[in-house]
Formats: structure tokens, sequence, C-alpha cells
């Protein structure tokens, strides 16, 4: 069968989305939907798909087996009821919502609707990330001990979009960081406490910049960086050290390839460096989404998992905000 | 001729101060004394001085100043031995366990009319001179974050004996970013949290944590002092990164970048040699011309008290399990 689709939001995570989708055999993306119509119809044009001006528009007239959501994070919880309650499977662009409350509305619904959901939490189908995991698993460095990972770049949309919103966002603690939460937690456990620092309340326009230190149920101290700062590119770094040896990551470091074009006449040099891939993250958790429909297999993301991640990152907030150690109960 | 005496060779830095005192034109190396005779003994061979088997009898001769390298809790009582016979001293980090000794030690110097200061190579790190001018001169904006690390492996003998080191890896290795930052910031820490453990030894000390920080003008940070580098695997000793986040820009600092990658069948292991300039030299150097000139030598005894007090909120910190104000009571 072939199983049709519709994506929510036609910003830069929407557009990703429906290339996944479209690149995948047995799907078929219909139509696209945003609150900004004329967004919706330039975007549905280029891909001969039809646009809506909302989800709601969308469920009306289209038949759909799948749900993809891409839009502010505010608006995901009303998203993602809609879309159960028309039994649609849905994937959702992470975090899973804003609040705690709303998370739990979202996964009590799927579970009445009884429709497969998963959060996109990507990092866990990233080659390198999984190749940590399989290198700490190996037990070749020990019981890891003290874990670094920094999650850095511009501000998104440079602080002009939503994004810049942070009471909408949640600023790079939340929005960039439930990542680094997310395959964490899924690595090491529950987190008992964390600690933080940030600008999310500083009112700096356009840049934030989190420090966050989490203690693992399990002993693991952790320090999380994220940056929404950098005026060079987004990268990523990782450092696990356990008690027999020690592993780093450093996107910075990680370029099989370095094109240097020699500038048109009037134009800067600018060094372009590329890591090749046959697929993108986007493409391998979505492939991995639609085999779990067609399987009918848990999503490697449960809905509990990403409330998980979506909590500890509040945690950290809250901690921001008020400047206390914030023990978390679950 | 500036002539400098060594007090103990118990830390492994003094051997890098010694040479760095022979390589001086304008410094000399007359004399050592060592509370270990046969290690202070060797050492004098070794470097050309003179063992000498009492402490008075070196504070006796001319020499003009002392480096102290005695473990951390023998500081206070080496440096008022070296006050009192009016000898101008620059103390190995930390400059003691306690704030009481600190000062304590401060306090000798000033009554002495002699100079104190701490033995912090960091501020000497080209690279981290090169922020200092950026911070200072406005190009990174206002500072809003910084973010440091001082990782190593772990050193053995007695650091990790408490008596004499005053604590594990958050005290030897929170210092040089502590003093770095206010040297950086001329800000003092206002707010310390802190997760400490000891997790890659079986041992009764701390060789792991990690420090948030708040400064007084609001600027954040976070400190890695972690002993997490394994020892017989890691290609050099430890690392100092530093990362300054402004509203103009970010600078980042991995001072130990300048290095050489040394593959050898002889040593299975891959080295990292570097080829930076000292900031040992450059700062043994700064003290020698201290003495020369008769001022404060870069990083002072007050640094070495601010830097330590860090240190000890953070062991505070993790004591409670809440964050701590400074000045620490």
């Amino acid at each position: 069968m072939t199983f049709k689709v519709g994506v929510v939001g036609v910003g830069m995570m929407g557009g990703n989305h429906c290339r996944a989708f479209q690149s995948l055999p047995d799907c078929q993306v219909l139509a696209a939907a945003d609150a900004d119509f004329n967004k919706a119809q330039e975007f549905a044009q280029a891909r001969n798909i039809k646009a809506y001006g909302s989800l709601s528009d969308m469920l009306a007239q289209e038949e759909l087996d799948i749900v993809s959501i891409a839009t502010p994070t505010p608006t995901h919880k009303e998203l993602a009821i809609q879309a159960a309650r028309a039994k649609t499977h849905i994937f959702l662009e992470k975090p899973i919502a804003r609040t705690g409350e709303e998370a739990q509305e979202v996964l009590s619904e799927i579970e009445t609707a009884g429709v497969k959901f998963m959060v996109g939490h990507v990092v866990r189908f990233s080659p390198h990330y999984l190749k940590v995991k399989e290198i700490i698993d190996s037990g070749v460095i020990g019981k890891p001990a003290v874990v670094r990972t920094s999650r850095c770049g511009g501000s998104p949309g440079r602080g002009k979009t939503w994004y810049g919103d942070f009471e909408k966002s949640g600023g790079v603690v939340l929005d960039t960081l439930v990542h680094d939460f997310d395959y964490l937690l899924w690595w090491f456990g529950d987190a008992a406490r964390v600690y933080a620092r940030g600008l999310v309340y500083k009112g700096v326009e356009g840049i934030d910049y989190g420090l966050v230190l989490v203690r693992f149920k399990n002993g693991l101290i952790a320090h999380i960086e994220g940056s929404w700062a950098e005026v060079s590119g987004f990268f990523t770094a990782i450092e696990v050290a356990g008690d027999k040896g020690l592993i780093t990551l450093d996107s910075r470091e990680a370029r099989p390839l370095t094109i240097n074009l020699r500038p048109a006449e009037g134009k800067t040099f600018r060094p372009q460096s590329e890591v090749p891939r046959t697929k993108s993250g986007s493409l391998l958790e979505i492939e991995h989404f639609v085999e779990c429909i067609k399987e009918d297999r848990e999503p490697l993301v449960t809905g509990e998992e990403a409330t998980k991640a979506l909590a500890l990152a509040l945690a950290a907030l809250e901690s921001i905000k008020t400047g206390k150690v914030i023990h978390l109960d679950s | 001729m500036t002539r400098i005496g060594i007090i103990s060779f118990a830390h492994m830095h003094a051997l890098g101060y010694a040479r760095s005192l022979l390589e001086l034109p304008q410094a000399e190396l007359p004399g050592i004394w060592d509370e270990d005779a046969e290690r202070g003994q060797k050492m004098a061979e070794r470097l050309s001085s003179r063992f000498y088997p009492s402490l008075d009898d070196l504070l006796a001769t001319d020499i003009q100043g002392v480096i102290i390298t005695s473990p951390n809790a023998d500081h206070r009582q080496h440096a008022e031995a070296a006050a009192r016979a009016k000898k101008h001293i620059l103390s190995e980090k930390p400059i003691a366990t306690t704030l009481e000794d600190a000062q304590a030690m401060i306090d000798a110097a000033k009554a002495a009319g002699v100079h104190l200061g701490t033995a912090f190579p960091c501020r000497h790190i080209l690279s981290a001179k090169r922020i200092k001018e950026l911070v200072a001169g406005g190009d990174l904006g206002e500072i809003l974050a910084v973010r440091g690390t001082n990782r190593g492996t772990m050193p053995g003998g007695w650091f990790t004996q408490r008596e004499k080191s005053g604590g594990g890896a958050v005290m030897d290795h929170t210092v040089h970013i502590a003093d770095l930052l206010r040297y950086l910031l001329e800000d003092e820490v206002k707010t310390v949290y802190a997760e400490v453990d000891t997790k890659f030894y079986d041992m009764d000390i701390d060789d792991c944590g990690t420090l948030i920080l708040e400064f007084n003008k609001g600027t954040i940070g976070s400190h890695d002092p972690s002993w997490s580098r394994p020892n017989k695997a890691y290609p050099i000793w430890g690392d100092v990164t530093l990362k300054v986040v402004g509203t103009k820009g970010t600078v980042e600092m991995d001072a130990l970048r300048q290095r050489i990658e040394v593959y050898s069948n002889e040593k299975v292991k891959t080295v990292w040699d570097t080829w930076n300039e000292s900031s040992g030299l450059a700062m043994i150097a700064d003290f020698v011309s201290a003495i020369e000139e008769d001022r404060e030598p870069a990083a002072t005894g007050f640094d070495g008290l601010k830097a330590l007090e860090v240190a000890l909120a953070a062991y505070k910190s993790a004591e409670t399990g809440e964050p701590v104000e400074l000045p620490l009571k």
C-alpha cells in the first residue's frame, strides 16, 4: 500500500520532512498546510501538491494516513490532537510540546486514537552519535563518568522568526538542547537533578546561550552547552570520559571533504566543507517511522521519552529562572 | 643578576621553573632546599645548583626570592619562613589549602615588605593575552558567557592525599581557570554550583567535577577540572581551553592546540608534543622582573586567594547540594 501524507508547517523542517516522505517509495505527499496560506501555496506549487491554510481544512478535504508536523512549538499540542482525532499516524518535530501538561494531553489523545506517533529526535539516528553509543556499549572506555556535549550555532532565523521569541521557542535550552537531553536520557537513564545558567531571560537580542549541568541517577555528571551565539557555522561536540578511557568527537574536525572554489570576480572566497552522506537525518528518522507503521512496531523514540527530554529542558529553564537546583521526581 | 632559590621539588612544576631560571640570562638558581634530601641533592646536581639540608640555611643566603613548590598544605609555613628572611615569594598554585592560610601568607609578605605572587602561568599564555586584548578593547562587545576546561591525567602521589593537597581534581584544576577568568573579566565570581565526585579511580579524594559560575556583573560560566584524561592512553597531560561569548562575537582557545602528533613504535600511543612559547618561562621571567623592578608579580597572593575561594566554594556546593555565594564566610 501507499501511505498518503500531509505536511503541516512549510518552514525549513517542514521542507526536510516533505523531502524525506517523498523519497520513500511507499509514501506519497498529497498536501501541505501552513497558517500562512501564501507560503503553503508557494511550497505546494513547487512540489505539485495541494495547499491548505490549516490542518483542519487539510484533514477535511484529504484522506491522509500520516500527518507530519513541523510548526512553532506552542502549536504542537493542538495540531497533534487534531491529527490524532482524525486517526492519522503522526510524525511531530521536536520538542513534543511547549509544556509538560501539553505533552501529557498529546500522549493521552494518541493512546485513545491508537495511532503511531514519533517525535523527531533526529540525533538518535545520527551515525556519529550511534557510533559513540556503540563504543560506550562495547565497554572499551569503562563506566561513563563525565560527559560533555555542545550544540552550537547562530540564532535560528537570525532571531527574527518565532525562535527569537523565547516564550514560544524556549530558547536554545529547550529548542536545541532537547536533542542532547533526549539521547543522554536514552543512553544513561533518568536524571536526578539539574542546575543551569543561561541568557534566555536576559533579553539579549538574537543571542541565547546555556550551560546545563545534570546529575543522572546512575551518578553520571553531564555538562551540556547550547549556543545561539555563534558567528561561525553550526557544530556539535561530545566527549565521554569513563574509568577506562575517553572518547571525543567534534563535528568541526569530522569533515572529510573541503571544497575551495576560486571566487567569481568581485566575490569573496568561502571555503565549503561537507560530510557527504546518502541519507539525511530526516530521511533516516522518517524511514524508521514508516517502517514502524508498516510492521506495527513501537518507534525508537517513544512519546514518554520525548516527554522526559522536554521535562529536563523545562527543569533547566526553571533553574535558570530561579537560580535553584531542580530535582526531577520521575 | 636576580638570585632565586627553590623550596621543595614535591610539585612536578618545580623542574620546569628551575629550568626557566637557568634559561633566563638575568636569573640564577644558587640554592635548593627539599624536605626529601635525596631528591633535593639529585635536583641540585642535575641543575648545577647547591642543596641546602636546612631551609634556614638556604634562606640565610643572599637569594632575593624563592619559588615554593612544596605540597599545597606546606606553602604557608614555607612562605612565612621566606617572608621572615625578607625573600620575595612565588607560590605554586593553589596558594594554600584554606583561606586562612592564604591570608596568613599575604599578611606575612606585607609585614616583611616582600612581594608574594601565585604561579598562574595561564595568564602568560599568548592566546590568553590576546583574548585579554579582545575583551578589554571591546571587540567582543559585552561578555555574556565563558566556558573553560582544565582537565588532566591523575597526578597521583601527594596530590591524592587530602592533608597535603587540600583536595583532588577540583582543588588542583579549578584555580588556573578561575584566575584566568578573573583576569580577563576584571570581575569576581559571585555564585558557584558544582557537582564533584570520585569516578575514575578507587581513592578517597575527588577526581572529577564540573562548576557552574556567575560573576558579579552577570557573566555566566562553567568549568571542568576533572582528571578525566586516561593516564596511560592520553597523548598529552591535559588541556587548557576557554570560550568567551560576547554580544559581538565569540573566541575559543585550546592552548595546547599548537601541537605536533608524534606516532612512534617506541611509544605505541600517539603523543602530542607542543611548540607554543612557554607560558611557564614567561611567568618566571615576570617574577624575576618583579623583583628587579620592586613590583607585584602579574598574579598576586590575593589573586591566589580568590582563585582558591572558587575551588573551596565548589566543594561546599557539592557538600550542601546548593549554589554557594562568594565571598565565603
